[in-house]
């Protein structure tokens, strides 16, 4: 269970680095049209970069071992996004450009995208605990496996 | 000699019999270009009972003596601008999309009024057309007395923007200055726009750059004050852009034309809005991926929950 959840949080770190790089050098070397008029870059580009640098340094975390933590920061990273997404929404007909574009996903709710990878963070996280006790471990951290 | 005093005399009572009936308006008298595109940056100010908010909008229009586009966008500044609003109206029909409430709205309103919701706050083109159609309208126009600078005035009466009213039309040669509407029989205005700082455009016609729209129902000072500045304008020769306003697949949409609802498929398949949800739809939203989606996240949030209680009691 233990190497299922490790293999889980490395498929996530994937996506994360995947997310990360593909902002990063879509600014860097410009961003065509077509991608520019998703909803995603109608936030200036700064705030595109942080974020894409944000996603990139989650996904090194998680590969260094930062699982726990890393998932639980994914989780946040994904429910700002999911409320960015709710209180500022996209014009009509104009597509996400985030979570699940690459994936056929296309037609499925972003919602129901960032939920359900919501929940795949916090399962894997919560896989992937180490409880202690606080009686036998008091100065031990829980977070990094 | 008194065939001529007598032809003079008809043509007298020719122009003050038409002047009688009331004023008639050609698209001619107007400075306003046929078309025009513009970028406005615009606030407005909603005051009740002493508080106010302020919510600063861009706006992106097109409009045509025949047809308006509108796209209305809420700035937050810093970070950019997401639309509330489109509209794209023609005497065939006005069409509404609004995307923070997924739905959309089909009606016959610019048929009617020659006009768009909050046209007139940033162009005077729906003010040219209730002029130029003011007899299909219903509306009398009369001249009043000129103003010390020499600017006409017109009196209106009848539904003027829709609403009822009695208004005012000041004119400084053939650029729209002002609107102001009073109800009838109350000389009390409560509602004016000022068309102001006219330019000239680069190909011909005048546009105005600042448009201030004060709304004061109430009458004890401005409800709703709108101010927009004309960041661009450029004279345009478009064709209508209504075909390129489509409705967004999974919308809501109130057609009062027809006197439908359903929500709205690219594919031409409607399906029917149904309040409550109809025991059909139920069954193909209950396994669509959207549901599975959602309700697999939560279920996954739910799941891990238990797991980390499982593991808590194991060691203790």
């Amino acid at each position: 269970m233990m190497m299922f959840a490790r293999l889980l949080s490395y498929g996530i770190a994937f996506v994360w680095a995947y997310a990360g790089t593909t902002k990063l050098v879509g600014v860097i070397l410009g961003v065509d049209n077509d991608v520019a008029s998703t909803w995603l870059y109608t936030f200036p580009i700064w705030l595109i970069l942080m974020l894409g640098l944000a996603e990139c340094l989650l996904a090194i975390f998680i590969f260094a071992g930062g699982q726990v933590t890393g998932m639980l920061g994914g989780s946040l990273m994904l429910l700002s996004f999911l409320a960015a997404y709710l209180l500022y929404p996209p014009a009509p007909d104009q597509s996400c450009g985030c979570l699940g574009s690459q994936l056929q996903l296309a037609n499925v709710s972003v919602v129901g995208r960032l939920l359900i990878f919501i929940g795949l963070h916090i399962f894997t996280a919560a896989l992937l605990w180490k409880p202690h006790s606080s009686d036998r471990h008091p100065q031990q951290g829980t977070a990094v496996v | 000699m008194i065939l001529q005093r007598i032809c003079a005399g008809l043509v007298t009572l020719v122009a003050t019999s038409s002047h009688g009936l009331g004023e008639e308006f050609a698209w001619d008298d107007f400075s306003l270009p046929p078309q025009y595109s513009l970028a406005a940056s615009s606030s407005s100010v909603i005051s009740d009972q002493g508080a106010s908010t302020t919510t600063p909008f861009h706006e992106d229009v097109v409009v045509d003596r025949d047809w308006v586009y509108i796209k209305k966008s809420t700035v937050i500044p810093g970070i950019g601008a997401s639309v509330v609003e489109l509209r794209s109206s023609s005497y065939d029909s006005s069409l509404l999309i609004t995307p923070t409430s997924s739905s959309a709205l089909i009606s016959d309103r610019f048929a009617q009024l020659h006009g768009e919701s909050g046209e007139a706050s940033v162009t005077p083109m729906p003010v040219c057309r209730m002029l130029v159609h003011a007899k299909d309208l219903g509306i009398t126009v009369e001249r009043g007395d000129e103003l010390p600078d020499g600017s006409a005035v017109y009196l209106l009466s009848g539904e003027v923007l829709g609403q009822d009213a009695v208004a005012k039309v000041v004119m400084d040669g053939k650029d729209i200055v002002s609107l102001t509407q009073s109800p009838p029989g109350n000389n009390r205005v409560v509602h004016e726009i000022k068309y102001l700082a006219w330019v000239d455009l680069p190909g011909g016609g005048r546009v105005p750059t600042e448009i201030t729209d004060v709304l004061n129902t109430s009458g004890t000072g401005p409800s709703i004050q709108k101010t927009a500045r004309l960041d661009q304008y450029t004279k345009s020769d478009l064709a209508f852009t209504q075909s390129q306003v489509s409705i967004p697949d999974g919308f809501a949409v109130r057609d009062t034309v027809a006197g439908t609802e359903y929500r709205f498929s690219s594919s031409g398949n409607h399906s029917e809005l149904v309040y409550p949800a109809a025991a059909s739809q139920q069954h193909t939203e209950k396994w669509g991926i959207n549901r599975i989606l959602v309700w697999g996240g939560v279920l996954l949030i739910g799941v891990s929950g238990i797991v980390v209680a499982l593991k808590r009691k194991a060691v203790a």
